[in-house]
């Protein structure tokens, strides 16, 4: 770092100025003015059987250019994890939503009526709708040849409906449970939860007359999205390039293929540009979200608050089709939260449904579980007469611990955001007013262990001849300011000024491979890799400036577009020169490549296998005021801790941290998709209730930084884990103002009610 | 059956043909070419579709655009005069109260409308005002900081 370094200023970022015009295209944005309107027939049933269907009507129709079912795909699954799915429908549906068939036609009115001009007939066929029938003996079988899906690399649980299933211990529960002092126990539920971008799920296909596909796409996972619509559709990839548009929110949403292959079907058979928006109400039952879960739970400690056993049971309710990348040790460990827990025994399961698919939203499967043992923890510290955050500080993981997947976390900054709001505590003092009080919950994301492969992506710095530079990454920006920072880590390496890079991102014909932007892992790996490709470029630098300055590189230093000679500085080069110079030169034109340094990092990687390098790790506060006639909650304040290893962008991420617990405040207080026997009966902005201005308490934050060892200058990801506590923050605060323990989310009025009248 | 109207929207009048029960949003967005005004809902929940009509804020997905014949429009790319951006436009991207971006535009027009009719307004009434404008991003920290920023910049408050 030089004294007029990057790392650390919050750079305003860049696509702001164009969003604040109106000029961002998204989605269909950009769509040509002769584009096809797409839309889709779905499926009425939870389940049936279909006996026969006919869209010769609807072919007919005059301004219908095609009218595509299953019999025009491919007969392959695919899927993110495992491949469950098909395009259409062929002999059955599973879930209301379920695409059956789908038109393009010249305007949306005639694709509109094209679609009530097809007739399905169907058997409707016994649903199951919540994971414990599906999971009895005897249950209907959402997927009849389950064992036959691929790929082979999945672990399927193969029984019924259980899709998967996942048993980790340690020690002796039995044994240890009985010397605690105290043993609590406690089920608790949440619903399914949507993603509720503000921008519909939207793309657009064009084919030219070479047969190539180019489609643009609001999507995080480009790579990904282009190998699922291949294989969905039987293309090679050459034969699609996916460009990857603004995206209006994320959170889950779009990281893998959701209207893509239907929107490429219809560009194939048209040759026509074809545009698809799904509808708010398609968001509900087109897409898929937040699984539903159902947690048991018994923890149990010693007078001291020593936490001896946790004994825990998780099970996920993924509807119809499976969209989760199928993680499920990591997250049946997280029902023992961030602490050391001698012994365990913890199962997990995931069931097949014929709800709507499940999938992922912000900080997938952490909120639930934490919710469980966040809130049975504080009724075990209130048991003890413990003060709930020393409680947490007894029992946090360290540095060095093995946590339950095997893996040993380094770096943990945990203990610190206890202490962070433990002053904070102290400083606001116990609320005097009747009814309010503070709650307290941590939080963790990212306990992945190191792989000995390295990261899944690549990039590229070309720097032009007049010293500034180009970014070629496949990392998509999802708002978070993602772009800004990549750039910002460029011009640091090369130290040039933020607006001297400019940035190529997310094409797959163009950019090199990127995994998502997503997982918080954007900032800790593509920036990495975004560091290395720099690195080189900067070697390329100095080697160039090395041979026309005749200084050893050893003796170079590069600042302020120059590179100059250490012991003489007057002995120096522009970058702009090294630049030009560079075209004909030996090395030709410079253009770093993050596969150049990769070795190294794989090396330094492999050494650290096994442990986790960038843990993230929090702990929120929440003051609320209960009413117990009405059982409404207030939230007046929330404060939040949080490691981020190291801050690059201050404002970036205190935007992430805002925005994230007020998206954890909709699920902990109002958010549920109302469900009722497969159908869901608030597809809609009004009735499905996200946060709104109004809502909003003030947040108030301390970031800890403990610098991890791969992140590029110790930085560890940032947004899931704000999302992650919040539901346990405010119910431990519910419980602390009128000691009323509402276990299922969210913490609605009447389960408040419900819970201040079984008080004991 | 197609009526002819015409739309006065960012001071250009366009002569359409519009079925009857076409929104306005529709039209701005698939016939004027106007993108800048989102789509998020099309039932009025959302507010990103939010522009002004002769000087109130209205969601454009609830207009049907006949109705809105020899109205005055703005939308979001009215707003900039000679490349010179609206205060409001400054303070969103100063403050940091754009992520994706989706929500900007409605929440843009919504503000001005606000600080048209109250320059000076409140945390309190800025937060009313916007209270039909859904942001997923920003948990609307960034946002109501931007509003007071900019009601500052253009109404600064009497020493
Ligand atoms: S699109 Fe008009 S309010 Fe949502
Ligand atoms: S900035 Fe994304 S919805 Fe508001």
């Amino acid at each position: 770092m030089t004294a007029t370094s990057l790392i650390g200023q919050s750079i305003v970022k860049p696509d702001a100025r164009d969003k604040a015009l109106g000029r961002t295209q998204y989605g269909v944005d950009l769509k040509p003015r002769d584009a096809l309107v797409a839309k889709v027939l779905r499926s009425p049933h939870p389940h049936a059987r279909i006996l026969r269907m006919d869209v010769s009507k609807a072919r007919q129709l005059p301004g219908v250019v095609a009218v595509v079912t299953a019999e025009d795909t491919p007969a392959v699954h695919y899927g993110r994890w495992v491949h469950d799915r098909t395009v259409f429908a062929r002999d059955k549906v599973r879930h209301v939503g379920e695409p059956v068939a789908a038109v393009a036609a010249v305007d949306e009115d005639t694709a509109e009526e094209a679609l009530d001009l097809i007739s399905v007939e169907y058997e409707q066929i016994p649903e199951v709708v919540d994971p414990q029938s599906a999971m009895a003996p005897g249950a209907p079988l959402v997927h009849e040849d389950m064992a036959s899906y691929g790929p082979s690399t999945v672990r399927r649980g193969g029984q019924g409906n259980i899709l998967d299933q996942t048993v980790i211990s340690a020690g002796d529960v039995e044994k240890a449970l009985a010397q605690c002092d105290v043993v609590q126990r406690q089920s608790y539920q949440a619903p399914a939860t949507h993603h509720g971008t503000i921008q519909t799920h939207e793309a657009v296909a064009s084919v030219d007359a070479t047969g190539k596909v180019t489609l643009w796409s609001a999507t995080k996972s480009a790579f990904a999205v282009r190998q699922t619509v291949c294989l969905a559709l039987g293309l090679p990839m050459s034969r699609l390039r996916l460009i990857v548009t603004a995206m209006g929110g994320d959170f889950g949403a779009r990281g893998t293929a959701v209207i893509e292959p239907i929107v490429v079907l219809l560009a194939l058979k048209t040759h026509r540009p074809v545009a698809l928006t799904l509808t708010r109400q398609e968001e509900f039952t087109g897409t898929s979200y937040r699984e539903p879960a159902y947690m048991e739970l018994e923890v149990g400690a010693k007078k001291d608050g020593t936490l001896l056993a946790v004994r825990g049971k998780y099970t996920i309710d993924t509807g119809a089709y499976h969209d989760s990348v199928g993680h499920l040790r990591p997250n049946t460990a997280m029902l023992v939260g961030p602490y050391r827990v001698p012994n365990f025994h913890l199962e997990g399961f995931v069931v097949y449904t014929n709800n709507v698919p499940r999938g992922h939203v912000r900080a997938p499967r952490a909120p639930y579980p934490i919710f469980a043992i966040e809130s049975l923890i504080d009724a075990v510290a209130d048991k003890l007469g413990m003060d709930p955050v020393e409680m947490r500080l007894k029992n946090a993981v360290q540095n060095g611990d093995t946590v339950p997947i095997g893996a040993v976390v380094e770096h943990v900054g945990f203990t610190q955001t206890l202490q962070a709001v433990s002053a904070h505590l102290e400083k606001e003092g116990k609320p005097q007013a009747p009814n309010q009080a503070w709650g307290v919950a941590a939080g963790q994301w990212s306990i992945h262990p190191i792989e000995s492969g390295g990261p899944t992506s690549a990039a590229y710095v070309k720097v032009n001849e007049d010293g500034t530079a180009v970014l070629v990454t496949g990392v998509a920006d999802q708002g978070a300011g993602q772009h800004a920072l990549m750039a910002q880590i460029v011009a640091e390496v090369l130290s040039i000024p933020y607006d001297a890079v400019s940035l190529v991102a997310a094409d797959t014909d163009l950019t090199p491979y990127e995994q998502a932007t997503g997982g918080s892992r954007t900032t800790y790996r593509a920036g990495t890799t975004v560091r290395l490709a720099a690195e080189d470029a900067r070697r390329q630098l100095i080697s160039l400036a090395s041979e026309r300055l005749k200084v050893a590189g050893a003796d170079l230093g590069m600042e302020g577009g120059k590179v100059f000679s250490r012991e003489a500085p007057e002995v120096s080069v522009t970058l702009a020169a090294l630049g030009a110079a560079s075209l004909g030169s030996r090395g030709g034109p410079i253009m770093g490549s993050s596969n150049a340094g990769r070795a190294e990092l794989m090396e330094a990687m492999a050494k650290a296998h096994g442990t986790v390098d960038g843990p993230i790790y929090c702990c929120h506060a929440a003051q609320v005021e209960v009413d117990p006639e009405t059982g409404q909650v207030k939230v007046l304040k929330y404060f939040v801790a949080q490691d981020v290893g190291r801050a690059l962008n201050p404002k970036l991420v205190e935007a992430q941290i805002q925005g994230g617990v007020v998206f954890g405040l909709g699920g902990a207080l109002t958010e549920a998709v109302a469900e009722q026997q497969g159908h869901v009966l608030n597809a809609n902005l009004l009735d499905y209730r996200q946060p709104v201005a109004t809502s909003v308490p003030p947040i108030e934050m301390t970031l800890i930084e403990e610098p991890s060892q791969f992140g590029p200058w110790g930085a560890k990801g940032v947004g899931e884990p704000p999302t992650v506590p919040v539901g346990a923050a405010i119910a431990n605060a519910i419980f602390r103002a009128v000691g009323a323990r509402v276990t299922t989310l969210p913490l609605t009025p009447d389960r408040v009610v419900q819970a201040l009248k079984n008080r004991p | 059956m197609k009526q002819l109207i015409s739309l006065k929207v960012n001071g250009t009048t366009h002569e359409v043909a519009v079925e009857p029960y076409w929104t306005l949003l529709n039209v701005i967005r698939d016939h004027l070419g106007l993108t800048g005004t989102k789509r998020g809902c099309d039932s009025g929940d959302c507010g990103a579709c939010t522009v002004i009509m002769n000087g109130k804020p209205v969601n454009s997905c609830l207009v049907l655009a006949v109705d809105a014949r020899d109205r005055d429009i703005l939308t979001i790319e009215g707003l900039a005069q000679d490349g010179k951006l609206h205060p409001l436009q400054e303070a969103f991207i100063e403050k940091g109260g754009i992520q994706c971006g989706y929500c900007t535009p409605g929440m843009i027009m919504m503000a001005k409308a606000l600080l048209d009719e109250n320059p000076r307004p409140t945390e309190a009434q800025v937060r009313q005002a916007i209270a039909g404008n859904l942001c997923r991003c920003t948990g609307y920290v960034k946002i109501v900081e931007a509003i007071l920023a900019a009601s500052e910049a253009m109404t600064p408050a009497k020493p």
